[in-house]
């Protein structure tokens, strides 16, 4: 009986009220806990996708043109960091649906922008060390020299949130978990074939060049590589626009579907 | 907006009661739960009883802010857990049906992480974690992965995480299910400590036997509905003075005859159960015993009712408590 009241004090007065919303820390440390027997394997592809990509555009073309290996070097860590937040989120909320854990996570009290928060830092954690070994090779591979401002930073960190945001979105909005896996392998497939970021937009046909301009992936594209090369990319206002916008619509429908009542 | 603190300054505690009030949740032109109107008292160990699909789990994922409901009201004290589901989560902490998503975590790492989650202070909850672990009797997976956990144990490891920091209502979806005999009594124990504590449990179950021991109160839904409502004894109050007669029928032989003194009879697989008034339980051996020696039946028992007899009356079916192979009426 002691404990149960003290107990029920320390909920009442930790509490202005319920006021006291678990911290960002301890949903992180749920989060990483959650991928502990996945992390050797992701961390391993992420590093051996974005190296083996890099070194393997060498053994197609022997003499790879600098200013394309230029786009190769800088875009294979961006589609590297954009193809995590879309791929590992959305199947790892597809799984939780799968297995009928979905209901659990979603009835902790977790407020929705702390479970999106504490998945960027995932996203940053296992993807930004993959994001700079590939760059390195990449840039010792094929004797590049790169013009690096400290707008790398921001650009790297702003990519990380909207590729997180967008694979938490479809994952929680799309309700059929096999549906899910087919979107983002579609995804995938686009990004990899038919986005310009690690060749440059003249290189499409008009059209598909024009909906690129719309879609976010180019332009993440573009914010990462303005920050590693000088001259190479224009209209960077833009792309941060478009990467915004798209964010916020990622963020919106992220937290409706995580909060959507049946 | 939240109300700061359930203790006022005057030091009058809030009535933390849980009054559900004509709660219905349609899918198309289905009701599944139909007008169920329920109060669950701080302290108090309600059960939810009824067949697979009568609703039990629709109305808690409701609570829990999983589901909206069509119509109806769910408050705790002062909160209206419809028009806050935050509020909802924050007070009422829930275990699912299906397993907690724990393969990659330590027993009481889960264990700790999600008091932390819960908003649990770290002292408290860690003595919290180690005293459930130690009285769950699972001490020796204390340290082991989720994926490497038997089901039982990770149900227990399950109820620990929803109870290390309860809040004011703790929702227990079958609990018991893959929990071995022995370790099932150790969790009964803790959720009647729940209760003591002075959190309101809510507990489904399909499993009567296991409910009329631990419950304080008990609704028992049916098609949606609340068909009965009560303490175990005040449901039993009608079946006083009436017994259970059991009969294993031989394999391949045709149902007997039943002698007028049986008052109600249900048969299931090749059992076929009575209930007869205590005044006719002289007449109810003899006839058994003459069913037994023409090998009509194998073997019988008579016993006292219990709230399984209850349960079959009102839903016409037999709870999990008979699959499990338990004996009914003990």
């Amino acid at each position: 009986m002691i404990e149960g009241a003290t107990l029920a004090d320390a909920v009442d007065a930790s509490a202005s009220p319920l006021g006291r919303f678990p911290s960002l820390r301890a949903m992180l440390a749920w989060d990483l806990g959650a991928l502990r027997l996945q992390l050797p394997v992701l961390v391993a592809v992420q590093l051996l996708g974005g190296i083996g990509f890099v070194l393997g555009f060498g053994l197609f073309f022997r003499q790879l043109p600098q200013h394309l290996a230029l786009y190769v070097a800088t875009g294979v860590p961006v589609i590297n960091l954009i193809t995590f937040g879309l791929v590992v989120f959305p199947q790892d909320v597809a799984q939780h649906k799968l297995a009928q854990t979905y209901d659990y996570l979603a009835a902790l009290p977790v407020r929705r922008v702390v479970r999106i928060a504490s998945t960027y830092v995932v996203t940053l954690i296992i993807g930004l060390p993959a994001v700079v070994a590939t760059l390195l090779v990449a840039v010792a591979h094929y004797h590049l020299h790169l013009d690096v401002s400290v707008q790398v930073v921001p650009a790297l960190l702003f990519v990380a949130l909207s590729g997180t945001t967008l694979g938490l979105a479809l994952g929680h909005a799309i309700d059929r978990p096999t549906l899910t896996q087919s979107v983002t392998q579609l995804l995938v497939f686009a990004i990899f074939g038919f986005c310009p970021i690690m060749f440059p937009a003249a290189h499409l046909p008009e059209w598909l060049a024009r909906l690129n301009s719309v879609l976010p992936f180019e332009s993440m594209g573009i914010l990462v590589r303005a920050g590693l090369t000088s001259g190479l990319v224009t209209d960077v206002g833009r792309a941060y626009v478009v990467v915004a916008l798209w964010t916020v619509v990622s963020v919106g429908v992220a937290a409706w579907a995580m909060g959507r009542r049946r | 907006m939240l109300q700061a603190g359930s203790v006022t300054r005057a030091g009058v505690a809030l009535d933390w009661t849980l009054r559900i009030d004509g709660l219905t949740k349609a899918y198309d032109k289905v009701l599944a739960n139909d007008r169920i109107t329920l109060t669950v008292e701080p302290g108090e160990v309600f059960g939810l009883l009824g067949p697979n699909g009568a609703g039990k789990t629709t109305l808690v994922k409701q609570l829990v802010g999983l589901l909206k409901p069509t119509s109806g009201t769910i408050a705790l004290g002062p909160h209206d857990l419809i028009e806050d589901p935050s509020a909802a989560r924050q007070l009422c902490s829930y275990l699912p049906q299906a397993q907690l998503p724990i393969d990659s975590f330590r027993a009481e790492e889960a264990v700790r992480l999600t008091g932390a989650i819960r908003g649990g202070d770290r002292s408290t909850v860690r003595a919290r974690a180690d005293r459930m672990i130690d009285a769950l009797d699972i001490g020796e997976w204390r340290r082991t992965l989720g994926v490497r956990l038997s089901g039982g144990v990770k149900r227990l490891v399950g109820f620990a995480m929803v109870a290390v920091w309860p809040g004011r209502v703790v929702i227990l979806d079958e609990p018991t299910n893959d929990v071995d005999p022995l370790r099932r009594r150790l969790l009964w124990q803790e959720i009647r400590r729940l209760g003591e504590t002075g959190t309101a449990v809510l507990l489904v179950t399909h499993n009567v036997l296991e409910a009329e021991k631990a419950v304080d109160r008990l609704a028992l839904i049916d098609h949606g509905r609340v068909i009965a409502e009560g303490t175990p004894s005040a449901l039993k109050a009608r079946d006083r003075e009436r017994l259970r007669l059991q009969l294993m029928l031989a394999p391949g032989r045709a149902a007997p005859e039943l002698p007028g003194f049986v008052i109600s009879q249900m048969a299931v697989g090749h059992n076929l159960i009575t209930t007869i008034a205590e005044r006719d339980a002289a007449s109810g051996i003899e006839w058994a015993q003459r069913l037994v020696a023409s090998g009509v039946a194998e073997e019988y028992s008579l016993g006292a009712t219990s709230l399984e007899d209850v349960y079959i009356r009102l839903t016409g079916e037999l709870s999990a408590s008979f699959a499990d192979g338990e004996e009914p009426g003990r």
